[in-house]
């Protein structure tokens, strides 16, 4: 009897421990066709290991980065994430990552077949914090058929061949701008310059001591190639520009379309040629070059967030997703190379000879730094860049100042803060909490003193009541965040570790920084420009569409539909309009040019009419402006609700004075609506220093062309989120708030002589 | 200018593929073709993720219609000590930029508990937005007090005023609110993935989001996604609209 007791004991023990499962949660983000091939890693894996559940979310992209700092700073971190390596430096510094040493160590993980210059993107230090997953490394890709029609049957495989084979590819129309273009790598992106740095043999920084090592005889022969090659096929970087800013999408490719032979790129524009561009004949090979090859491979790593708390599980997880074979299929489902060499070499990808062109990069990959604030030094050596390329700055003072700024960047993310203050929010918020206590106190008191009992009281009581959501959600959320918000501001702050308190350091750094100094007159001006532009605009439209007429409602829903059309439409709408030979042009060329030329507003002829919009840093600006007379839709809906406020009997008493329609405009409408053009100015105003949607997405995040299109609210975000200045970024805001807040202060004592309320007792 | 936009997505959720890269702006697919839909909704569990996105949505505006237009009536009409400063407390909050306040808010909403839920996209249109309250204020003091000091003398309450004098004939603005709720939750992306993390609790913008963001998917099946997300708002701005048409103007309103 005891014996069965027993047994059952233990078999119920058993199936304890056998349903007692683990959950890991799996970031990722993944196309249509890969997702399935995730979804069969999973349940392989789920398979193998039935105490573990894996909990995969579906991430966007571009945003991944985001949302984990947030989540490791919320302390509800994921377990597993596929993470861009390049991107971790930050993560990887600030020991918001596990080091998987221990691990590998352990389970005598076989590191050896990874390639090296993978591993190394995941290296901070000597520690291992992820392990290379998928790659994208850079490879040439080439129009078979254009480089056959100038005599290339094979591609280029030095600088002086690809010069001479792009020469004979690029074609110019009889006014002088590019229609084709041989090879077009040379943006302000320091990435094209470390690619050709490599070539030569240099490097952008040195790992070990973080300080920047471009500013060498490698460096300068390699401004000096990218300048006379740029000259020698194009003319100038502008040229390029212009022509290539007219394609943007990957159905507007240009080297799918065949106006561009050669270019530098990551595997993953392989499926899309494949799939919009189907009779597009193209090769990939090494990207050809003088010294040595070279090229920079991004990758896309398994990484554990060190708050996981899941590790081991987590660990298993990706122990079984970076076997050769789960990598074969994960990577063959989206196109990519895999990390092992043992599964790059199989014969699924290394027969097919595009796969192999990138596959044979992988020897000599490169990846750019991984240090700390890489990502704000990088933006910096692109404006130095961009400088040389256009002419205005020659190449020993680029690579000079280049290294002073970058120096100076990663020495501040860098920065030892253990002499600082550190932040402690408990104290902190009790602190707050005693003070809000005894302000809630007094302020009864005082409303109690100050109203006489009856009444008055009831009135103020009401007052209060009426308050009452509102308050609460002030308290609740918007106090403490923007209180919160005044002590980063003083302190230097990533997110990811304990904040330390700096005093006034983030302000004074801020006033000698002039991309800070530019971003004050870039949104200054749009300001000026943009904000009583949208008023009258809109407030012209809304005069057109407050009438009853039959069909007016198509009319109004048309104005309003840019207000609500976001993304991928609106963009595609605007590069239609800016480019070079988009709307914009066409329209001034065919019907302003020659009214000009005849001798009409001849000042106008400054105008540089071969330009596209968003390459010419003088045509930034405007172009922006124009986007938000655009978007009248909005502020429409708000002067239609106060037009229809004003009265029938005070048009019909007008009329009968015989008052003309415009009469009866400017002094019935205006005044009855004046109100609600207030709100428009008070907000229009608020919103274009706040302005970054458009800036964001227009210039893919960057400030544009010599940071032309450098918005306040953009520079801000990119403190706060691509450099991890959380402190800096707060400084702006309370800077921006500040400046707010006396505009609006000012607004509203004119809006005394101007604003007319029907309501008032006068 | 206002219809391209409009026009080259609806054109390019038809078309095929080929058709839309030598294509202009405004172009018309010479075969109109509904497979594009057919697979777009099938890039997501589409109608729960719109069961979300409604849900969120009605709740958003009624928070906001009640908390916005109670706090303005409050600014408008009530009197009491300190309420110019209160107001302008209220004006500021607009001024502090999101990306600033998202971090400490996240970590309230984290701490309160309600990480990965729907609460943070609803909770805070409950507690008033300072736009929607000063638009409302701003509506309010242009209607005359006679209205209001009649029902006084009849004895009615300071809600019964609000709610039965002032709010019906506060139509218009109150639309005009219900349409900028409506837009801004429906579309918004960047709340919903901050804070929400399981798959199934997702709304369509950010299912959207997703997707769009891949390089794999095409431009045809994401315009036509977008089309689909786009029809509510098209049908609400088209019922809202309505109280804009102003009565018998004599047609003496011209600009």
């Amino acid at each position: 009897m005891k014996k069965i007791y027993i047994i059952t004991a233990l078999i119920l023990l058993a199936m304890g421990h056998l349903f007692a499962t683990e959950t890991i949660t799996f970031w990722y983000g993944a196309s249509p066709e890969e997702k399935t091939a995730y979804e069969k890693l999973i349940t392989d894996f789920e398979k193998e290991n039935p105490d573990i559940k894996v909990n995969a979310v579906l991430v966007p992209q571009s945003y991944i980065e985001r949302k984990l700092i947030l989540s490791i700073a919320g302390e509800v971190p994921p377990d597993v994430v596929r993470f861009y390596a390049h991107l971790g430096g930050n993560m990887m510094s600030k020991k918001a990552l596990l080091p998987l040493d221990d691990f590998i160590k352990k389970d005598t993980f076989d590191k050896e077949d990874f390639y090296p210059a993978a591993l190394k993107q995941n290296q901070y230090q000597g520690k291992l914090y992820g392990i290379p997953w998928i790659l994208s490394p850079n490879a040439l890709y080439y129009n078979k058929k254009l480089l056959k029609s100038v005599g290339y049957t094979n591609p280029p495989k030095t600088h002086k061949e690809l010069l001479d084979c792009a020469k004979k590819l690029t074609k110019k129309d009889n006014k002088g701008s590019v229609i084709s273009l041989g090879y077009a790598d040379f943006l302000y992106n320091p990435n094209n310059f470390a690619l050709y740095l490599w070539q030569e043999g240099g490097e952008l920084v040195n790992p070990e001591t973080k300080k920047a090592t471009f500013n060498s005889k490698e460096g300068l022969k390699t401004l000096k190639f990218m300048s006379d090659f740029i000259k020698e096929e194009a003319g100038s970087t502008e040229n390029i520009q212009n022509f290539t800013s007219a394609f943007k999408g990957n159905v507007n490719d240009p080297f799918g379309k065949g106006v561009i032979a050669m270019r530098v790129d990551s595997p993953y524009r392989v499926a899309i040629y494949k799939k919009n561009f189907p009779n597009l004949d193209f090769g990939v090979t090494t990207i050809p070059y003088s010294q040595m090859p070279a090229s920079e491979i991004v990758g896309n790593s398994l990484i554990i967030p060190a708050t996981s708390k899941h590790k081991e599980a987590a660990w298993k997880f990706i122990k079984f997703a970076t076997e050769k074979e789960q990598m074969i299929n994960v990577c063959l489902a989206g196109g990519r190379i895999p990390a092992r060499k043992s599964a790059a070499l199989d014969d699924s990808f290394y027969k097919d000879p595009i796969y192999k062109g990138f596959i044979d990069q992988l020897d000599y990959g490169h990846s750019i730094p991984i240090v700390p604030g890489w990502n704000e030094a990088n933006d910096a050596l692109a404006r130095e860049l961009e400088k040389y390329l256009k002419g205005t700055q020659d190449a020993q003072t680029t690579l000079t100042n280049g290294e002073k700024i970058v120096n100076s960047i990663i020495e501040q993310a860098d920065e030892d803060m253990s002499s600082h203050t550190p932040v402690n929010w408990s104290v902190i918020i009790t602190i707050f909490i005693i003070i809000l206590l005894i302000f809630l106190i007094i302020w009864t008191v005082y409303t109690y003193k100050h109203t006489k009992p009856g009444q008055e009281r009831k009135e103020a009581r009401d007052f209060y009541l009426f308050l009452l959501p509102w308050i609460i959600g002030f308290l609740i959320l918007t106090l403490g965040s923007v209180l919160a918000s005044l002590v980063i501001s003083f302190t230097k702050w990533d997110v990811l570790t304990q904040g330390h308190f700096v005093g006034l350091r983030n302000f004074t750094e801020l006033f000698a920084d002039s991309r800070f100094i530019k971003s004050i007159w870039v949104t200054f001006v749009y300001t000026v420009f943009a904000v009583p532009l949208s008023v009258v605009f809109g407030l012209f439209v809304s005069m057109l569409l407050a009438k009853g007429i039959k069909g007016i409602a198509i009319f109004r829903a048309l104005y309003y539909m840019p207000s609500i059309i976001s993304g991928v439409a609106t963009s595609v709408l605007w590069i239609n309009i800016f480019s070079p030979k988009g709307l914009l042009n066409n329209f001034l060329n065919l019907h302003i040019v020659p009214w000009i030329e005849n001798g009409h507003f001849t000042w106008l002829a400054m105008y540089p009419n071969a330009d596209g919009w968003l390459i010419n840093p003088q045509l930034v600006l405007p172009a922006f402006i124009i986007m938000s007379v655009w978007a009248v839709g909005s502020s429409m809906i708000v002067y239609l609700a106060a037009i229809q406020g004003v009265p029938e009997g005070i048009y019909e008493a007008a009329d009968i004075d015989g008052a003309s329609p415009a009469k009866q405009f400017f002094s019935v409408t205006l005044p009855l609506i004046s109100p609600a053009i207030f709100y428009q100015l008070v907000t229009g105003i608020i919103f274009s220093l706040q302005m970054f949607t458009q800036a964001f997405i227009l210039n893919s995040g960057t400030g544009g062309p010599e940071d032309s299109g450098l918005f306040y609210g953009l520079y801000l975000y990119n403190n706060a989120f691509q450099y991890l200045n959380l402190g800096k970024a707060s400084a702006m805001a309370w800077m921006l708030f500040i400046v707010v807040m006396i505009v609006t202060y000012i607004n509203f004592k004119l809006a005394g002589k101007w604003v007319y309320y029907d309501g008032d007792k006068k | 200018m206002f219809l391209a936009p409009l026009f080259w997505m609806l054109m390019a959720s038809f078309s095929n593929i080929e058709e839309i890269n030598n294509a202009s702006l405004l172009f018309i697919p010479k075969k109109f073709n509904f497979e594009n839909y057919k697979y777009a909704l099938t890039l997501m569990p589409f109608w729960k993720y719109a069961l979300n996105t409604v849900f969120v949505t009605v709740f958003c505006i009624i928070g906001t219609l009640f908390s916005c237009s109670m706090a303005a009536y409050a600014f408008a009409r009530l009197k009491a000590p300190g309420k110019e400063g209160l107001f302008l407390l209220v004006l500021s909050t607009i001024m502090l930029p999101t990306m600033v306040t998202c971090v400490p808010q996240f970590l309230i909403f984290k701490n309160l508990g309600m990480y990965d839920t729907l609460w943070p996209l609803i909770l805070p249109a409950f507690f008033g937005n300072a736009m929607y309250i000063f638009l409302f204020r701003q509506f309010f003091l242009t209607i005359p007090y006679e209205l209001e000091d009649a029902a006084k003398l009849d004895g009615c309450s300071t809600w019964q005023i609000y709610w039965k004098i002032v709010m019906p004939i506060s139509k218009p603005v109150a639309v005009s609110v219900l349409v900028f709720t409506f837009v801004a939750h429906w579309n918004d992306f960047m709340t919903p993935l901050i804070y929400l993390n399981s798959v199934d609790k997702r709304t369509l913008a950010l299912g959207l989001a997703t997707f769009s963001d891949v390089q794999g998917v095409d431009v045809v099946s994401l315009m036509a996604a977008s089309t689909v997300t786009l029809i509510p708002i098209v049908i609400i701005f088209l019922l809202c609209q309505k109280v804009f048409v102003k009565g018998i103007v004599t047609g003496s309103v011209k600009g």
